[in-house]
């Protein structure tokens, strides 16, 4: 059954309707909310609650947006909720530490095991990067990345300018290569191109 | 600012597909030039690819605990509609009750239970009765029946009962008034849903709604919606110079409130 259908079905109260978009959108929320709380506990009941919050309005969903940008930015605030409590209470720690060595890839696609370890060093790397970004940056590019969300619809959803999106879009992403560039992950070619000076080049 | 710094926040954009056809045709010609930016890009790519792959599979028994979350959701919903429709018909029985009790002590008394006699006589007595059953379901909204919920769920947990108990009274008695003169109020009540509404712009949701029981609705343009106790609400707007409030001319009642809180 397609989307549109499950939502109607769902409006309507059919609890098995919704569980499947549940199950359609479940990897896409729940990375989504890992991203943003580096825990899987938390991530796990962000996501669940922005589902339960998707079921209790979903009669008010008349689809000027897409299901899953609707859901996703019920993860986004709700992760966002999570965070302002947990900085109130310091029960969690924003800034990654060893909290993050907890959130490792469960899935396997390579073929050899040193190509798999290399692409484990690779992935933790880049996750690294993001963490040691600033909060503003890291949310930002999460959300972009993960949701695929336009300019707009990030604008919408941050209450942040269309303008202020794209440019602080553009210096996470400056910051995140800056990083991965000390940390020496890009190829010696790369390192070099991009460790020189952007203004040289006309 | 040179040439590159300007292509700077462009490339991100182009990367995103954001761009306009014409910024497009510009930065394409400045890549056939430029190695530093063609680098930047590719940089941008290598790692959008690795975030996107970053994912992990979810854990077991997720979407079943979702439909628990809703589950036990719901039935605490069906409980609270429960309390407030016994509530509704306590206080319906209380009226009746007070009507019998006018009827066996005035018996010829023209207009019963409205227009000027009710003044002397119906006054006293709902706030002896009827007054108590409306405040009974009200507490009872309050402060019970929160154990269903889940404990990461929305959160409906505390109880305000102290505060508005005071409430009850002095809003409940003009509304008595109402249901002597005109039975198809309480028809407008439900309808209408709420006596106030308080429009928030881009606040965070403040402690003392987190700490009501409330009903909330996430909409899809950001706004989010939430039904709780008139004093909650009236609390909440004192603190925001920015709050509008708008009265309403029902359901004072049930104690309802809107407050929306807008991005």
């Amino acid at each position: 059954m397609d989307e549109l259908k499950l939502i109607g079905r769902a409006k309507k109260g059919d609890r098995k309707a919704f569980e499947s978009l549940v199950k359609l959108h479940e990897k896409n929320v729940y990375n989504l909310a890992l991203k943003l709380l580096k825990n899987r506990e938390d991530a796990l009941d962000a996501a669940q609650d922005a589902f339960l919050k998707a079921w209790i309005s979903i009669a008010s969903f008349r689809g000027d947006s897409k299901f899953s940008a609707w859901l996703y930015r019920l993860t986004y605030n709700t992760c966002l909720d999570v965070l302002r409590k947990a900085k109130k209470g310091e029960v969690i720690s924003l800034t990654s530490t060893d909290e993050d060595e907890k959130v490792t890839d469960v899935r396997d696609d390579a073929p050899t095991p040193e190509e798999h370890a290399e692409k484990q060093e690779l992935r933790k790397t880049v996750r690294d990067a993001v963490d040691a970004l600033p909060e503003d940056y890291k949310q930002i590019i999460i959300m972009r990345e993960f949701t695929g969300f336009s300019y707009g619809e990030i604008a919408e959803a941050t209450g942040l300018s269309d303008g202020t999106v794209k440019s602080r879009l553009s210096r996470a992403r400056q910051k995140l290569a800056e990083i991965l560039r000390q940390t020496g992950t890009f190829s010696e070619n790369d390192r070099h191109k991009n460790s020189k000076e952007v203004t040289d080049c006309e | 600012m040179s040439n590159c710094e300007k292509y700077l926040d462009l490339i991100s954009a182009y990367f995103d597909g954001e761009v306009t056809d014409a910024e497009t045709a510009e930065l394409e010609a400045h890549f056939e030039a430029c190695e530093e930016c063609r680098s930047i890009l590719e940089t941008y790519r290598e790692m959008s690819a690795e975030l996107i792959e970053d994912t992990e599979d979810v854990p077991e028994g997720f979407s079943a605990g979702v439909m628990d979350k809703v589950a036990a959701y719901e039935k605490n919903i069906s409980a609270r509609k429960q309390r407030k429709n016994l509530g509704i018909a306590g206080r319906w029985i209380g009226i009746a009750a007070c009507i019998a009790i006018v009827l066996v002590a005035f018996p010829r008394m023209p207009n019963l239970g409205c227009g000027a006699s009710k003044d002397a006589v119906m006054e006293s007595t709902m706030s002896g009765s009827a007054m108590n059953d409306a405040a009974s379901p009200q507490e009872d909204m309050f402060a019970g029946g929160t154990g269903a919920m889940p404990e990461s769920s929305v959160d409906f947990s505390s109880s305000d009962s102290d505060g508005n108990a005071g409430d009850v009274t002095t809003d409940a008695a003009p509304e008595s008034d109402e249901e002597c003169h005109d039975t198809s109020a309480e028809n407008k009540f439900d309808r209408a849903g709420v006596g106030m509404v308080v429009t928030l712009y881009g606040v965070e949701v403040p402690e003392e709604l987190e700490a009501s029981e409330y009903e909330v609705t996430y909409y899809e343009n950001g706004d989010v919606e939430y039904i709780v106790p008139v004093s909650v609400a009236r609390d909440i707007a004192a603190q925001y110079d920015n709050a509008e409030v708008e009265v309403l001319d029902a359901d004072i009642e049930e104690m309802n409130a809107r407050i929306i809180i807008k991005k």
